[in-house]
């Protein structure tokens, strides 16, 4: 008795056909998906960034016009001071909020030791994201009146 | 003979539906990434171009009484002053007819906002001194995005 042989049908072949290029797609696809993603990421990351440079310039230069008094920095640029510290917080767009809730981002501008000059160091924060931002040193060389 | 079903059939629409369903869907996530992302970029140049070009300049020119804030064709403007051979010229920084622009002309002389150079597009610019020798620049770029910024002038 010989064996059958099975011989394939033209539903059967186009459809290992249309396995094999759903199965090349989902790989494409799933590459795309991912750089679609890390493009997302990267953009709201640069957005930030580039937030937070312009409002850190901006408080670091009202810290110089206030001669490194943060109290006075406070006053022209908003936020609260304890402990040697201002802080002013942002929501997601950046919007600065009078009071601690919602805060998404956050400034911290910290007073530092220095002997003829005044320093700080600035810190700008996402919530929940131990790595800043951005920050920078801040040196001012002389009193503003 | 081997009777042909239509199940194979009926799989390969299915399969193909599949197919063309993810294919769609791929295609509106990746356009819809590539929307936000473009437009972010869009926003965060606008502004950033306007006002480091205004930042820039005034601390370029910050030298001892060279920049003060004032008005040009009736809007918030900042003058630069610079002093080339005994002849005072004036950069004025000023918003006029959606644009900012940028006029270089010696003291005095009375030319039109018009006049002015493009430099990119805007809609309002405010200029207040909060404080001595802080300049508090208000930037609204073409789109209707505001941004403040301070600025120290170190000189005076």
């Amino acid at each position: 008795m010989g064996e059958e042989r099975i011989r394939p049908t033209r539903s059967g072949l186009f459809m290992i056909e249309l396995l094999i290029a759903v199965g090349i797609f989902t790989l494409c696809a799933a590459v795309c998906v991912g750089i679609f993603v890390r493009a997302e990421v990267m953009s709201r990351d640069s957005g930030d960034l580039t937030r937070a440079v312009t409002e850190a310039r901006s408080v670091a230069e009202c810290w110089k016009a206030s001669g490194g008094d943060l109290e006075r920095t406070a006053a022209l640029c908003g936020g609260r001071v304890s402990e040697g510290t201002l802080t002013i917080g942002f929501d997601e767009s950046w919007k600065p909020l009078a009071g601690q809730g919602g805060e998404v981002h956050r400034l911290l501008l910290t007073a530092e030791p220095a002997e003829g000059y005044f320093a700080a160091s600035l810190r700008v924060e996402r919530q929940g994201i131990p790595a800043p931002l951005f920050s920078c040193e801040l040196a001012a060389l002389e009193v503003a009146s | 003979m081997r009777r042909q079903t239509g199940a194979g059939a009926i799989a390969s629409l299915i399969l193909t539906c599949v197919f063309g369903a993810t294919l769609l869907l791929s295609l509106t996530a990746g356009a819809g990434v590539y929307h936000r992302v473009a437009d972010r970029t869009e926003r965060n140049a606008a502004t950033r171009v306007g006002l480091t070009y205004l930042t820039t300049k005034i601390h370029g020119s910050d030298r001892l009484g060279m920049v003060h804030a004032g008005t040009f064709g009736g809007a918030d403007a900042v003058y630069l002053l610079e002093d080339i051979d005994g002849t005072i010229y004036e950069t004025i920084l000023y918003v006029y007819d959606g644009h900012l622009r940028e006029l270089l002309c010696e003291q005095g002389w009375e030319l039109l906002p018009g006049d002015g150079e493009v430099i990119s597009e805007a809609r309002e610019l405010t200029v207040e001194e909060p404080a001595a020798g802080l300049l508090r620049l208000s930037f609204t770029d073409g789109s209707g995005v505001e941004e403040t910024t301070d600025i120290y002038i170190r000189s005076r």
